[in-house]
């Protein structure tokens, strides 16, 4: 089991978060999506490069196997994030934290679960990166996700600074668009983008036995 | 000018990227003409007699063809 699996494993569906682009495209290859359809081979057919080129220009590239090239090392490259990201987190203790936090009963309906967002907020107030923790947890929580943000970032301080939302927050944080509106988007990629500088720093004081 | 393969799977007009035989399985890499970013992949089977395109298996299927289209686009590149 990789760490991505494994941080992910003992939460609702039990699979791990999948990007956008991987679910993408994973649904439409899988039988067992219901996508993917059996459709006769011999419907394929040969087009004239028209087609292509219009294809091509589309991605600016000049080589056809570099149109899949492009959706696939992207996806890879996203992929490779995730695990690593989601690695970090383990090696965080997160784990420990959000398996703490977790509950779960049958409500007479079925099993229904959730998250103790007081043992979460407790962590991320302890912890000396109160961002990238949160993000963690971001990154975790499989159910309501927008609403358990909200309920976190209410119950923490941010530089000794509380945010009433996390629309507050992203806009404090710089967490915006184009159009200066609150974003996850940028969140996601921004937050990324540091916790892989986080570890990389991380791996290379382990590396030349540096503690920090 | 070039010719390329094309299909319409479930809808959508696709193009073929790539094709690779692996363990005596042939895969197909289909990228989506409007939009080329899009893609699937799926493999060749004989149902009734009749050869079809149809979707993989599991995710280790779909993982394993991922990273074998991902090397082979790489080396097309390097070429």
């Amino acid at each position: 089991m990789n760490d991505e699996y494994e941080f992910y494993e003992h939460f609702g569906n039990r699979k791990p978060r999948l990007h956008a682009e991987y679910e993408d495209a994973y649904n439409s290859s899988v039988a067992s999506s219901g996508v993917a359809q059996p459709t006769p081979k011999e419907n394929m057919t040969l087009t004239k490069a028209k087609t292509t080129l219009m294809a091509i220009a589309c991605v600016g590239m000049i080589a056809v196997s570099a149109i899949g090239g492009i959706g696939i090392s992207n996806l890879i490259e996203q992929r490779q994030n995730d695990i690593a990201v989601a690695q970090y987190f383990k090696e965080e203790g997160l784990n420990d934290v959000l398996k703490d936090a977790y509950w779960s009963t049958n409500n007479g309906n079925g099993l229904v679960h959730g998250y103790n967002l007081y043992t979460i907020s407790d962590h991320i107030m302890s912890s000396e990166n109160p961002d990238i923790v949160l993000f963690g947890f971001y990154n975790a929580i499989d159910t309501n996700k927008k609403e358990n943000m909200d309920q976190i970032v209410s119950m923490v301080s941010f530089d000794g600074v509380r945010h009433e939302n996390t629309d507050e927050y992203f806009a404090a944080r710089g967490f915006v668009d184009k159009d200066g509106n609150p974003s996850f988007k940028v969140y996601e990629d921004v937050m990324t983008e540091r916790v892989l500088a986080e570890k990389t720093i991380q791996d290379t004081s382990s590396k030349h036995g540096i503690s920090r | 000018m070039k010719d390329v393969k094309t299909i319409v799977l479930e809808g959508k007009e696709y193009m073929v990227v790539g094709e690779l035989q692996i363990n005596g399985i042939e895969y197909i890499h289909f990228a989506e003409i409007e939009n080329p970013q899009k893609f699937c992949i799926r493999k060749t089977a004989v149902i009734d007699g009749k050869e079809m395109i149809v979707g993989l298996d599991n995710k280790a299927e779909f993982d394993m063809a991922l990273q074998a289209f991902s090397q082979k686009h790489i080396k097309d590149l390097e070429n």
